[in-house]
């Protein structure tokens, strides 16, 4: 059984986009599926320190990304490149690849979804 | 080839159900591929939603995923939890959350993801539309 | 005990988080005939910090790894839950703690 990437390229905060993309990742994981996550574009906000959503902006989606190490979900990669630059911080959940390193890492799942 | 196709883009607001349509029916007109099931999951199930009224001088789409069904037993899945929140309510779904009455169109079925990662596992190919 | 169930939806699961109470565990324990001692009430809040922290009603196998980073390996497995909370552990566990159903388990 091959791995399953699931790129997230949405805003986590305007729509569902992102909250059903996680879940699909933590049901893939509960069934024993090999699942890494990808972020690039708007998605890459979900990976920001920091955030205090209320409840009517949506969950706060960066608590359920925490619980990922419960899933077995270890590797969370953003491009190097896209690393906000001053005064946001990145969660240390996740990895950056260099750009060689992206698109290599891009090739290595049987199965991508992007949301 | 064993595909299975897997739509997320709501039949509304993109052509997510309707591409996914042409490909489906042309899986099932080739000789060498099957086609296993549809999964529709996101806005996409709205697609689902049996009080949808297409205006008459327009393509139903809807109509056109249940004729393809019916046609050739093809399973059209909705993903229950998107489904539900949206107001896709089965007839059992509406006994557990005691509402008067249910949504889901004829020929659609309402399962859980793990429907879709059997799906993975049994096919050669998942197609995404969104 | 109506007043309980008014709290609670057609499975029994609490409809808002904030009307928990030990009271509500111990009610509902007894609806499930479990006879609740420490080892169950460990579990019950380990749930509850759970939830607090990540926002989400864990499926088992994350339940029984999380259970084992906090408690240890001796109870971080499926039968010692199992024992615990007959049945489906995951799903039981929530309701007792007054918390939303785990997704996806159906």
């Amino acid at each position: 059984m091959g791995k399953t990437l699931i790129h997230i390229t949405s805003s986590p905060y305007t729509g569902l986009a992102v909250k059903e993309a996680l879940d699909l990742a933590m049901v893939l994981a509960t069934f024993e599926q090999d699942v890494d996550l990808a972020f690039s574009g708007a998605g890459i906000a979900l990976l920001h320190q920091n955030q205090s959503p209320d409840e009517s902006q949506g969950k706060a989606l960066y608590k359920m990304l925490a619980s990922f190490e419960f899933y077995d979900i270890d590797n969370l990669y953003l491009p190097e490149s896209q690393i906000p630059k001053e005064g946001i911080e990145i969660t240390s959940l996740a990895s950056s690849l260099s750009e060689l390193e992206w698109k290599d890492m891009l090739t290595r799942y049987q199965h991508t979804f992007r949301f | 080839m064993l595909y299975a196709l897997f739509i997320h883009g709501s039949p509304f607001q993109t052509k997510a159900c309707h591409s996914a349509l042409s490909f489906a029916k042309t899986i099932i007109a080739s000789k060498e591929h099957q086609l296993k099931g549809v999964f529709f999951y996101q806005d996409a199930v709205l697609i689902g939603n049996r009080f949808n009224q297409c205006p008459r001088d327009e393509f139903d789409i809807q109509a056109a995923w249940q004729t393809l069904s019916k046609d050739y037993g093809i399973e059209l899945t909705l993903c229950i939890a998107a489904a539900v929140r949206r107001g896709i309510i089965s007839e059992s779904e509406s006994e557990r959350y005691e509402l008067e009455s249910a949504s889901l169109a004829s020929q659609f079925q309402l399962e859980g993801l793990g429907t879709f990662v059997s799906f993975m596992n049994d096919c050669d190919k998942i197609i995404s539309f969104k | 005990m109506t007043a309980f169930e008014t709290l609670l939806d057609q499975e029994g699961y609490l409809i808002k988080l904030e009307d928990w109470s030990e009271e509500l565990t111990s009610y509902l324990a007894d609806q499930e005939e479990i006879i609740l001692t420490d080892e169950h009430w460990e579990i019950i809040f380990l749930l509850r910090d759970f939830y607090q922290e990540y926002e989400v009603s864990p499926a088992m196998r994350p339940l029984v790894k999380a259970v084992s980073k906090k408690l240890g390996s001796d109870k971080g497995k499926s039968i010692y839950l199992m024992q615990l909370f007959p049945g489906s552990p995951a799903k039981l566990i929530a309701k007792l703690a007054g918390l939303p159903k785990p997704a996806n388990c159906l």
